[in-house]
């Protein structure tokens, strides 16, 4: 001890020095301690490390899953496009839905008796329906072609009532078509976008 | 463990005598004598007859070698002194010394030793005996110079003074009566005589010891005496020597041994080091794989949450049109179904029906299988809930069946994906 009291009394200013030094290193050390620790990862931390990597790996997994399945339903939606009515690509509804109905009648050889005004029917902002009726007496076989042809016709007529039943109970020349037809109309800009192959 | 097992005293006289003994621990704490020689008359010089010696003893490299002489103009005695560190206790001699010797301080070599503790009245008191022994620098040079010359190698110079536990009335005289300095020895009894006596009880190996000459008799005691100090721990060879012997003259001991275990630690520290930067790069480089698969994943991941994000708005129109019920729109194939599964015998008289919900009047004449030909409508797969609510028998005898069905709306709007 003495030995080293005197060495520390002679060479005061060195070991000043050392003293200055070894404050700044351990300043240095204090401050990147993480980046110190980082430059030789414990294997605790490399552990940790692996778990979170198999936490994300499994994270992938159910997001690969979930966008897997959007991006199907979405491309069915897309796929299925002129099954809906968009006002941006196919024109006014209401005045138009009435002809399109008409011109498929006439094509099937049915003579509509009654065709009722569209009335539209709010489902939020982007979507909404336009219900229409009809009646018409005919025979079966008119009444069938009508029905198959519409049932080909874009956009699509969903029927949300329809009665068939026969004029004269006594006689199933003459069958009573009476029904409502719904189509669905998508009003938002994005479908429009999406739909018309402008965005995907 | 580490103690001294083995000495070789060499020890000269004023007339340039060589004695030179080797001793080593016994069992029963007796002293063996390995070898006990004498300097050769014939040679002349001084530095060849301690080389002489020397090579007689033959000292191993585990022996400590203790040189001793009694240099001209030595100067030996105890001072009572306070105990101190050596520091300031040759602070202290330096003070102290010029006041005892008649010679300045800068002529002279000088070393000293703690003895003990000094008692007074029987008690223990503060103070320690400590011996000095001062040379002069001309004499201490010149023995050097010889010891040099001769190409032997010790551990330490010293005079034999340093090692008597007690300074006699008359040294000078002691060193030159035998029996004065077998009396030196512990144990010894007053009336001992080098003529009577023989050192059996302490030391082994010294049959012919009567059979020496009184002079060969002194140096060798005195080289025992030495050999004796340094073997049971009462001195060490630096504690008594009068000053460092130069480092051409020090014995370079288990030279192999250090080399190759300084060898071995570069060896080890060499490998150590590999094996650190080994694990040291696997680490970083194990680390460094899977923070950038983290990395690539958290990416991915991200990638699809913005594609969610932007798509955010479609998906949740989407998924509300799913939500909605338009109504049935596979009509043609439910009428389609219902004509060809219906059994001839039977006619449908009304159909209505109410988004996926229908109600049928079928009528028939064979009432008798009319339930077995019913149940071929309850297996249509896009048709579910297939009940009779009500049955009715006309006049005419025909059997009125009113069915509820249920269509299937999984089916709905499979056109599409159709084609």
């Amino acid at each position: 001890m003495d030995r080293i009291a005197s060495l520390i009394s002679t060479n005061r200013k060195a070991v000043a020095g050392i003293a200055v030094v070894c404050v700044l290193f351990l300043v240095v050390v204090a401050l990147y301690w993480k980046e110190i620790v980082n430059f030789w990862p414990s294997g605790e931390k490399i552990r940790n490390e692996l778990s979170g990597l198999e936490k994300l790996h499994q994270e992938l997994q159910k997001e690969i899953i979930e966008v897997q399945n959007i991006r199907q339903v979405r491309q069915a939606f897309i796929k299925q496009g002129k099954d809906f009515w968009v006002p941006k690509r196919d024109g006014d509804i209401e005045s138009n839905i009435i002809k399109k109905v008409e011109e498929v009648a006439k094509s099937s050889g049915l003579k509509l008796q009654n065709i009722g005004n569209a009335r539209p029917t709010k489902v939020n902002e982007d979507i909404s329906f336009l219900e229409i009726n009809i009646e018409a007496k005919a025979s079966m076989e008119e009444i069938s072609r009508f029905i198959a042809e519409l049932y080909k016709t874009n956009p699509c007529f969903y029927w949300r009532k329809c009665v068939l039943r026969p004029f004269n109970p006594r006689d199933a020349k003459d069958i009573v078509l009476s029904g409502t037809l719904n189509v669905v109309s998508l009003t938002s800009d994005n479908v429009a976008k999406v739909l018309m192959g402008e965005e995907k | 463990m580490f103690g001294n097992h083995s000495c070789t005293a060499i020890y000269w006289d004023k007339d340039g005598n060589i004695f030179g003994a080797s001793v080593s621990k016994g069992e029963g704490g007796r002293i063996v004598v390995l070898k006990a020689v004498f300097s050769d008359p014939k040679i002349t010089d001084f530095s060849d007859s301690l080389l002489d010696v020397y090579n007689r003893l033959a000292p191993g490299e585990s022996h400590t070698i203790i040189l001793a002489s009694r240099f001209e103009g030595a100067i030996c005695m105890d001072l009572n002194l306070p105990n101190l560190p050596h520091a300031e206790m040759e602070k202290a001699l330096s003070f102290e010394l010029p006041r005892h010797i008649p010679v300045p301080v800068e002529e002279i070599t000088w070393s000293y030793r703690i003895i003990g503790n000094v008692r007074e009245e029987g008690k223990p008191s503060s103070l320690v005996k400590v011996r000095i022994m001062a040379v002069s620098r001309k004499s201490w040079d010149s023995s050097v110079a010889g010891i040099v010359d001769s190409g032997i190698k010790a551990d330490s110079a010293t005079h034999p003074f340093m090692v008597f536990n007690v300074l006699p009335d008359n040294p000078e005289f002691i060193l030159e009566d035998p029996n004065e300095l077998l009396k030196l020895f512990p144990g010894m009894p007053e009336d001992v005589s080098h003529d009577k006596v023989h050192l059996s009880q302490k030391f082994s190996g010294l049959e012919g010891f009567l059979n020496y000459t009184p002079v060969q008799k002194t140096g060798l005691l005195v080289c025992l005496l030495i050999g004796e100090s340094i073997l049971d721990g009462t001195v060490s060879p630096d504690n008594i020597k009068i000053s460092s012997l130069p480092d051409i003259v020090r014995p370079q001991r288990f030279r192999l041994v250090r080399y190759s275990a300084a060898a071995l630690l570069i060896v080890v520290l060499l490998l150590g080091a590999v094996l650190l930067a080994r694990n040291w790069w696997d680490v970083r480089t194990r680390y460094g794989q899977i923070t950038a698969e983290k990395q690539r994943i958290s990416a991915k991941i991200n990638e699809f949450k913005q594609e969610r994000l932007k798509n955010k708005k479609i998906d949740e129109l989407i998924k509300k049109i799913d939500e909605t019920e338009p109504g049935n729109y596979e009509l043609i194939q439910c009428l389609s179904a219902l004509s060809q599964k219906l059994p001839s015998s039977m006619w449908i008289t009304m159909f209505s029906t109410r988004d996926d919900e229908m109600d049928l009047t079928i009528c028939t004449t064979k009432d008798q299988s009319a339930q077995t030909d019913l149940a071929a409508l309850n297996n249509i797969p896009i048709f579910s809930n297939f009940s009779i609510r009500s049955t009715r028998r006309d006049s005419d005898g025909t059997l009125t069946i009113f069915v509820h069905i249920v269509y299937q709306s999984k089916f709905k709007r499979q056109k599409g994906k159709n084609g």
